[in-house]
This record gives C-alpha cells, structure tokens and sequence, in this order.
C-alpha cells in the first residue's frame, strides 16, 4: 500500500486534533503524513494542568484558543508563522530518528544545518535554538498498535506573544500533572508552503510515491465526535 | 525468564492476577515498562468504571510517549493504587508488584497466556 500524504486546510486546533487521532485509528498499517496548521492556540500535554501551564486570562483577551492533544509533553503555542506534522504508522514500523531526519534534509534544502535537542527536539545547528518540538502517542505498546510522532515547525511565529501566553500568572496554584521544559526557541524564517514542499519531497524520497489527500479522508462522523470531546471543558480541564 | 508464574499475560503486555475473591489484579508487564522508559505520570482509571477486556482502560505518559493500556478482563473498577499515582516511577522499578487496578464483577476475560507463553512471545518480537 502506497503511503498517503494528507493536507489540512482547516486552522480550528480541535478539527485538526481530530482529524489526526481518526487517521491514526482509520491507519490500518498505512503510512500517513499530516500536514496542518492551528491559529492562534496553545495546546498543552495530555496530562498537563492547564491553569499551571499558560495565562488563561491574557489568551482570552487576545482570542488564543486553549488545546489539549493525546500525546504527552509539555504546553506549545502555535499560530498560522508555524506548520505542524504527524507522522502516523504501526509502532513496529515509526521510527523517530528517521522522522528527524527527514525534517532537517527538508530544512537544509534551505541552507539550514540542524541539530537534536533536550528531549525530543531539533535546533539550528549554529545556535542550538529549537524550531521544532515533537511529542508521541501509541494506542498500545504492541507493534502493530498506530501511533504518531508529530511536532511543530516555527517558520514564522510570533515568539514575543508565544512567552506571554506560555507563562502562567504568579500563583500559589498546587502544581498537577506534568510539566513543561523551557527551551530557547527560534524560526527558521521561511515560508510555510516552501518547508511544507521540502517536506512532503524528503517523505516520498524515503518511502515512495504517496497518494495525496485533503483532510476529508478522515471520516467525518469519526472527526465531528473525537472533535466534541476534544474540545469539551471536561477534556481541556482535567489532567 | 523474568516473568512471574503467578499470573497470566496479554499480548498488549499487560500482566493479570485472578484472586480467590473473584477479582483481578491488572498491571504491565516488565517487557512493557522497558519498551516505555522512565514513567512520568499514570492515568488511572476511576473506581466504578466498567471497562471492556482488551480495549484501552487508562494510560501512561513517559519521557517518550503516552501509550494507552488495556484491561485483559470486563469488569467494573473496584479500585486503583494511589501509590502509583502519587509516584509512577514506581511502575518502572516494580512492574510486577505496581497493580494498576482491582478489576470486579468480572463478565469476560480476553486472551492471556501463561509466564511461559509470554515469555516465549516478547522473544518474537524485536
């Protein structure tokens, strides 16, 4: 079966949530790269505490959205400057290392030399600032179980606005959950459309000629209910 | 063989021990807390849950990923151990003596396998 290459063109953070977790159950041993893109929103671990993790308050006034996805980590802001990806496949067949390795040959098509940071990121090479940060989710530790590694590409953000929503207000709040690691962070400052072409070239580089798709190819019904819970307070709130 | 003969195994890699009060006793085996790395939080399930046998019952997260685990038996939740909550790290140092959950009322148990069957199994796998 050919790999399937799926664009999003929604910006709603819990549509393209959505979209991501029914193709991973929809995967069926296929090899599936998303491509999307959130406005404003900061998306926060699974089991993360949001009131601990960003200025609640602040992202109202400036109409950021609040998310939280399936996998774990810690709390990202994303806005229409930064492209995300999923790489879905059976656990047997996802390897992380080369993920990363395809995302810094589609970087350095621009000139750009990367780097493996902390945990689970890549940096630019000549400072060490990260540009991307991934995070993981398996439906089972069995090897055909799906699972996804995806991750954030800054092209473009606005990393001023980024630390503000990221920072909670002082509190006395008893911490819960698992909390964010603080990196520098920088864009790579190139154009979305251009990494995400550089992107889909290196995927079919390794894995062959894929069939292309628009974010209808997950089934709808399966979208508008993991959407509902995703977007629920129940959801967002608890940890 | 590093897997105890007192219970019984699944192939998602969780471990079962039937009791003399009709429970069970659910957790992950060694091979799974390997395969996930250091534990840094365990979302259990809550008590009175019903839970189908070999679908997602909670999950973990480690440093590298939250996997979902699954309940070898249907049943109902009759409790789950704070301890692991309170310290998840605990998962990986003591896979065998961290039970998840007491599972109760118990309708169906999915396919499990004897330490042996088990161990012979992970050997198939990479």
């Amino acid at each position: 079966m050919k790999p399937l290459i799926v664009t999003g063109t929604s910006s709603d953070p819990y549509h393209n949530l959505a979209v991501e977790e029914t193709l991973l159950k929809t995967s069926c041993g296929r090899r599936i790269l998303y491509l999307w893109q959130n406005e404003k929103t900061v998306v926060i671990g699974r089991h993360q505490d949001a009131k601990a993790e960003c200025d609640l308050t602040k992202m109202e006034e400036d109409g950021v959205k609040l998310s939280k996805r399936i996998s774990g980590g810690g709390a990202v802001y994303h806005d229409m400057g930064n492209m995300n990806f999923t790489f879905i496949a059976p656990r047997g067949l996802l390897s992380v290392d080369e993920d990363f390795e395809i995302i810094s040959e589609a970087v350095k098509a621009f000139g750009i030399e990367t780097c493996r940071t902390g945990n689970n990121d890549l940096g630019v090479a000549s400072t060490g600032a990260k540009f991307s940060g991934s995070a993981f989710y398996q439906s089972g530790p069995d090897e055909n179980s799906p699972c996804f590694h995806h991750g954030t590409i800054l092209c473009s953000c606005d990393i001023d606005k980024m630390v503000q929503y990221l920072t909670p207000p002082s509190n006395k709040l008893e911490r819960h959950g698992v909390q964010s690691v603080r990196a520098r962070v920088t864009n790579l400052s190139l154009e979305i459309r251009d990494v995400k072409e550089s992107i889909i070239k290196e995927f079919e580089k390794r894995f062959g000629e894929a069939d292309r798709a628009g974010e209808e190819a997950a089934d709808p019904s399966m979208v508008e209910t993991a959407m509902k819970r995703l977007s629920s307070q129940e959801w967002l709130f608890s940890i | 063989m590093s897997e105890k003969n007192d219970r019984l195994y699944s192939r998602q890699h969780e471990w079962a021990i039937f009791q003399d009060d009709g429970t069970c006793l659910v957790g992950i085996s060694d091979y799974a807390q390997k395969e996930l790395g250091n534990i840094v939080f365990a979302n259990l399930p809550e008590e009175g849950d019903e839970v189908t046998a070999d679908t997602p019952f909670c999950d973990v997260e480690s440093i590298k990923t939250v996997s979902d685990v699954y309940t070898p038996v249907s049943g109902k939740v009759i409790s789950v151990n704070e301890e692991v909550i309170d310290n998840p790290t605990l998962i990986n140092s003591d896979p065998y003596g961290s039970w998840f959950a007491v599972i109760g009322d118990i309708t169906a148990k999915g396919e499990l396998l004897s330490a042996e069957e088990y161990d012979e199994y992970i050997k198939t796998l990479k």
